[in-house]
């Protein structure tokens, strides 16, 4: 038997202290049991097998069909948009022409046919939604069932609630949860239930930032206003403070265009809701409201 | 200062050669045999920042193909590498999406997706619940899955996970039960606050 070799005593001491400490480099180098999973170093180069190529071919190419197909919906809705806050002159013009690009390229490779039947007509407002609905069927996706719900036109509004609510009542917080929160309060603004709308307004803002954000805290701040609700006015104008007041002045229009569809009384009734309101943060929105309901 | 960065880099006005070429199929092959995009590697990297469990070799498949279908359909970009990451991250969301489609739908998987070795080998997870078992732990918030990768995946020690999270000893171990529960291993809830025994160290002034 060999006998046992002697540690040097300073490497004794030094190896003693690193088991000790709980911080020491010793302790914390990473176990590897499931990380190598995750490691990349042996699949770099690694050839793929056809079947898979073929496979995630086809849905890239299918993926890239479905979205240029919404592309085309939504370029076909702001022809002349319904229900919308943002005026039809402030969405991107060029879009079309970077959309009939891409679709032409995409028939010079050989994709299937039905882009031809898109770029031949061409994307007028009446086809925005079929266009949605073939996104939908080419990829499913929460993205073209918003779409799909959205583009129904307003003789179909029991529908499209419908389908706005089932989409919401799955939804994560986020972008597109905001989007379908703050679509659901201009239908249900449209179909003359104030209240909900004001509550799904209301529940929009805080899902997202930017134009949305603002449009949403603006409409439910109006809606309350409309109703007579001091305490939520005043909630909602203590939640502002990310606002742009670019977007909010960009909704002034429209919103006052839909005041002015409002009887006087009720308009009254806003106005002086809004006076006992008090802010110091959104003063921009209150300004802009006070001068609507002038 | 982003757009500073962003001018610095100059622009391409052509593909490189390996992405030339115009037919998708042959790029793929390209791509997918010498990966001069290193696509392997930053797919599974960008799995670990995105705390995302999706099989690597599938997500590198999936970024080939795009990338492949990028290079024959687009123009070329201004900066390669962050087309590149573009078309990763659009690989991952397809794939979640996909799979969330396909669970709701009651879909069978397919091939592909009963074969994701880190689940069947490691936590032995039968292959037919691979895709259901993915798509409910990458459904979870994001601070659940980064807990579940650094203690798990990354086995960095608790102290460690503690220290550079925005946690404290029960935060994470209520973040890793959830994750563990999504997989098919429920635990036991808490029974008594974590935070003495591991209490959360003090990061060291710099």
């Amino acid at each position: 038997m060999k006998p046992v070799p002697e540690i040097d005593p300073e490497l004794h001491g030094l190896l003693d202290e690193i088991v000790r400490d709980p911080r020491s480099a010793l302790r914390l180098t990473p176990r590897r049991a499931l990380r190598h999973w995750f490691d990349t170093d042996e699949r770099v180069g690694k050839p793929i097998d056809a079947t898979t190529a073929e496979r995630h071919l086809l849905a890239v190419h299918r993926e890239a069909l479905a979205k240029l197909l919404l592309d085309a919906a939504w370029i076909a809705y702001w022809k002349a948009p319904v229900l919308s806050y943002l005026p039809a002159e402030r969405h991107d013009g060029d879009e079309e022409a970077r959309w009939n690009r891409a679709a032409a390229r995409r028939v010079e490779l050989g994709d299937p046919g039905v882009l031809l039947t898109v770029i031949e007509p061409g994307l007028t407002h009446a086809r925005a939604h079929t266009l949605a609905c073939a996104a939908l069927a080419t990829v499913p996706s929460d993205d073209a069932r918003y779409a799909v719900a959205t583009l129904l036109p307003r003789s179909e509004q029991g529908e499209s609630l419908r389908a706005l609510r089932s989409l919401q009542a799955r939804l994560k917080p986020g972008e597109l949860a905001q989007r379908v929160r703050n679509t659901l309060g201009k239908r249900l603004c449209a179909a003359g239930t104030l209240e909900e709308a004001c509550d799904e307004y209301a529940q929009a803002v805080d899902l997202g930032e930017g134009y949305m954000r603002t449009a949403s805290l603006l409409s439910t701040l109006n809606l309350g206003c409309f109703l007579g609700d001091v305490q939520h006015v005043q909630r909602m104008l203590d939640r502002a403070g990310r606002e742009l007041a670019e977007d909010a002045v960009a909704m002034g229009p429209l919103l006052a265009t839909w005041v002015s569809s409002r009887p006087p009384l009720e308009v009254q009734r806003a106005r002086s809701t809004l006076a006992q309101a008090r802010t110091t943060k959104a003063e921009v929105l209150q300004v802009l409201l006070r001068q609507i309901y002038s | 200062m982003a757009r500073e960065e962003t001018a610095a880099v100059p622009p391409r006005s052509h593909w490189p050669s390996f992405l030339r070429g115009g037919e998708r199929g042959a790029i793929f092959a390209r791509l997918s045999e010498s990966d001069p995009l290193r696509l392997g590697e930053r797919s599974a990297r960008r799995l670990r920042e995105r705390w995302l469990l999706i099989d690597p070799d599938r997500a590198h498949a999936r970024a080939v193909a795009l990338c492949a279908d990028g290079a024959a359909s687009e123009e070329p970009p201004r900066d390669l590498a962050a087309w590149t990451l573009e078309k990763i991250d659009l690989a991952l969301e397809q794939l979640l999406r996909t799979d969330e489609e396909n669970e709701r739908n009651a879909e069978p998987p397919g091939a592909e997706e009963l074969s994701f070795p880190l689940l069947t080998n490691s936590l032995m997870i039968t292959p037919e619940q691979v895709r259901r078992v993915a798509v409910a732990f990458n459904a979870l918030e994001p601070l659940s899955r980064r807990a579940f990768f650094e203690l798990l995946v990354e086995g960095r020690d608790v102290l460690e996970v503690l220290e550079q999270g925005p946690w404290d000893a029960d935060g994470l171990h209520d973040h890793v039960t959830r994750c563990l529960g999504s997989l098919g291993y429920p635990v036991p809830p808490r029974q008594a606050s974590l935070n003495t025994r591991f209490p959360k160290p003090r990061k060291e002034p710099q």
